[in-house]
């Protein structure tokens, strides 16, 4: 029994660059099941972070659809989206991003008071999250006194606090050591596993393709293949 | 929220030069306003009830045309029957004192000496508070007791008299007739304001109208009210009470229109010139939060990623600048708050005495001071920032997530 997170109907982005146009997606379907530990695999530039992006109701296609939950995002308001992110969405970044003034305790706290989570739900989530991710030394500690791989850990915990229907991990691994970056998507894919979390992430790496149950390939802003692996 | 207060409150911490800042900025510039303006309050209040105490009284009643010839001091143009009259203006509320008085032009002669001075025939009971019985320096005040007068310090050594001193008064009557009494000098004051004593003496009322033979007249009633603020309204009540008596009724903002235009005009340049200082804070802080918003774009975006909707990330910037402004108009209420409570105590001297206002030589200013006019200037500083502040949140609600997270 399958049941389908987000449905991308025919989209297709394109970017105005001064007086010419760039099409970074020229008319892409996919299907998104719940439970999916899904790549999105492609070269620089093929259109990945814009895909991503679109699935993630963080920018609205040119044409086309993106149905997230049986709901049309190309028809919500700046604030609608920021809600449907808010209650629904995780995001890893590339670049952790994570609020530099907060701790890591603090940054994996912060979506659950932005959706009004009681303090003592809140903490146990927190803390929770910090034990399975391996982070509960840091809790205490800024961005900046932690590694990459650790600032990624709080990342993904942050993501995952608020239980969302869909993270997004836009080449969560390439800032980071092939060794960390393994270890990352291992984590990434064991709370695939244990939680029932559906994971997107994309990369341009080999390796970190192998671990997906999906592996969709982009090119040019077009899907060349689609392999659900054995 | 908490958590935006959280965020708000560290942002600033992290970059804490540039805050401190524009902090200092906001707080300075507000005590530096918060003074100018406490002690404009102040002294313009004093010089106020000065004027009032020293010049005119609240409110002054003439004959109707004394005004007009009032240079020329008319004996002829008098309120005929003061008793009644002054009786009269007593019953009427939130009057204190009623002082009729005689205004005239008389000869002072020692014997040796003769000098001309201004003469003021006044009821001593109902001036027992005034600007002379107060300041008597040697002697006493007028009793009642006819055939003494008062002078000033400095027309005593003009004329090298003393107190028990004889005098003769000489004066043109009513009538037009020369008539001269002899008084003793009772009384020397000492007022600090030169035109009292410079040039002028005081009589009873009863010695004057016998000088000047106008038993029951006098030539002008002042009034002196319990607060200021009943002047208009009370002044109102004896132009129509008294219509038809033939008087003429002024206010002190009427006799001293023109140098309270000129105290309006100083406000005025204040006023400009407090505008100046809070807007130079003002783009303090509009350059410090702008310098905020786009060193943050990508944490912008991030936040927008994690759900915050452009209201929230508006709210966050604005709640920042009230924090500086907080803080900020704190301390610029604190530092002028304790100045002007200090010069409200103590007062500020100046030994030279200003020309144009002619206030007595060694005045003592006092600043103005009040809880509720720090609690507005503290209201003041907080919207200011926040005003300063709309702009750059408006700039930071605005960016699309993607663009920002793509910023470097
Ligand atoms: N905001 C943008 N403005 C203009 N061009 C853009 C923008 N975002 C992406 N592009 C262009 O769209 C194409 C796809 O970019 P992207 O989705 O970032 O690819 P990838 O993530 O696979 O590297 C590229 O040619 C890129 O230059
Ligand atoms: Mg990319």
């Amino acid at each position: 029994m399958s049941e389908v997170v987000v449905r991308v109907e025919n989209v297709t982005k394109e970017y105005a660059m001064g007086h010419t146009v760039v099409k970074a997606l020229r008319g892409v379907s996919l299907e998104i099941q719940r439970g999916e530990f899904l790549c999105i695999a492609g070269p620089s530039g093929s259109g990945k972070t814009t895909l991503l992006n679109l699935i993630g109701c963080l920018d609205k296609p040119t044409s086309g659809r993106v149905v997230l939950e049986g709901r049309d995002t190309s028809k919500l308001s700046a604030k609608e989206l920021a809600w449907v992110r808010r209650q629904r969405l995780g995001f890893v970044f590339q670049t952790f991003n994570l609020v530099p003034v907060l701790t890591a305790y603090e940054n994996v706290e912060l979506p659950l008071l932005l959706l009004g989570v009681g303090t003592v739900e809140r903490r146990r989530r927190v803390h929770e999250l910090l034990e399975a991710l391996g982070i509960r030394d840091f809790a205490h500690h800024r961005p900046d006194e932690m590694s990459g791989g650790q600032q990624q850990r709080v990342s993904i915990a942050r993501a995952l606090v608020t239980k969302p229907a869909l993270v997004l991990a836009d080449e969560p691994t390439a800032n980071l050591d092939s060794e960390t970056g393994k270890a990352i998507i291992e984590l990434m894919h064991d709370l695939n596993k244990k939680r029932d979390t559906t994971f997107v992430f994309s990369t341009h790496d080999p390796k970190v393709m192998e671990r997906a149950s999906r592996v969709v390939q982009i090119r040019d802003g077009l899907i060349s293949s689609s392999e659900t692996a054995m | 929220m908490w958590v935006f207060l959280k965020l708000a409150a560290r942002n600033l911490l992290r970059n804490k030069r540039r805050s401190a800042i524009t902090f200092v900025a906001i707080g300075l510039g507000l005590a530096l306003v918060l003074i100018f303006y406490g002690f404009i309050q102040g002294v313009d209040k004093q010089f106020t009830d000065d004027f009032i105490k020293a010049q005119t009284g609240h409110i002054q009643i003439h004959a109707q045309g004394y005004r007009e010839k009032a240079r020329l001091m008319p004996l002829d143009i008098a309120i005929q029957d003061f008793e009644t009259v002054t009786r009269r203006l007593k019953e009427l509320p939130g009057v204190r004192s009623v002082a009729p008085r005689i205004r005239f032009p008389v000869v002072v002669s020692t014997g040796s000496e003769s000098i001309g001075v201004l003469g003021l025939g006044i009821d001593p009971q109902a001036e027992r508070d005034g600007i002379v019985a107060t300041k008597i320096t040697q002697g006493k005040y007028l009793s009642g007791e006819r055939g003494y007068a008062l002078i000033g310090t400095k027309l005593a050594d003009d004329l090298g008299l003393k107190l028990g001193d004889l005098l003769t008064l000489m004066a043109t009557t009513a009538r037009g007739a020369l008539n001269a009494i002899d008084v003793e000098i009772g009384g020397i004051f000492t007022t600090g304001y030169s035109q009292y004593d410079d040039s002028i003496l005081i009589l009873s009322l009863a010695d004057a109208q016998r000088l000047l033979r106008m038993s029951g007249q006098v030539t002008e009633i002042i009034l002196m009210l319990d607060s200021t603020d009943q002047t208009e309204r009370v002044a109102r009540q004896i132009q129509q009470g008294f219509s038809e008596d033939g008087l003429e009724v002024q206010t002190w903002q009427e006799l001293g229109a023109a140098i309270f235009s000129l105290l309006e005009a100083r406000r005025q340049l204040m006023a400009i010139l407090s505008m100046v200082v809070i807007l130079i804070a003002a783009l303090g802080i509009v350059n410090t939060m702008l310098m905020s918003v786009f060193e943050r774009i990508r944490e912008i975006g991030t936040l927008m990623a994690l759900g915050m909707t452009p209201g929230e990330i508006r709210g966050l910037f604005l709640l920042e600048s009230a924090i500086l402004g907080a803080a900020g108009g704190l301390m610029g209420v604190g530092i002028g708050g304790a100045l002007l409570k200090y010069f409200s105590v103590v007062g500020l001297t100046i030994t030279q005495a200003s020309q144009f206002v002619n206030l007595p030589i060694g005045t003592t200013f006092y600043a103005e001071f009040s809880w509720g006019m720090l609690a507005m200037f503290f209201v003041f500083a907080e919207g200011v920032a926040v005003l300063a502040a709309l702009y750059p949140a408006y700039i930071a609600s605005k960016q699309e997530p993607v663009q920002a997270l793509r910023h470097a």
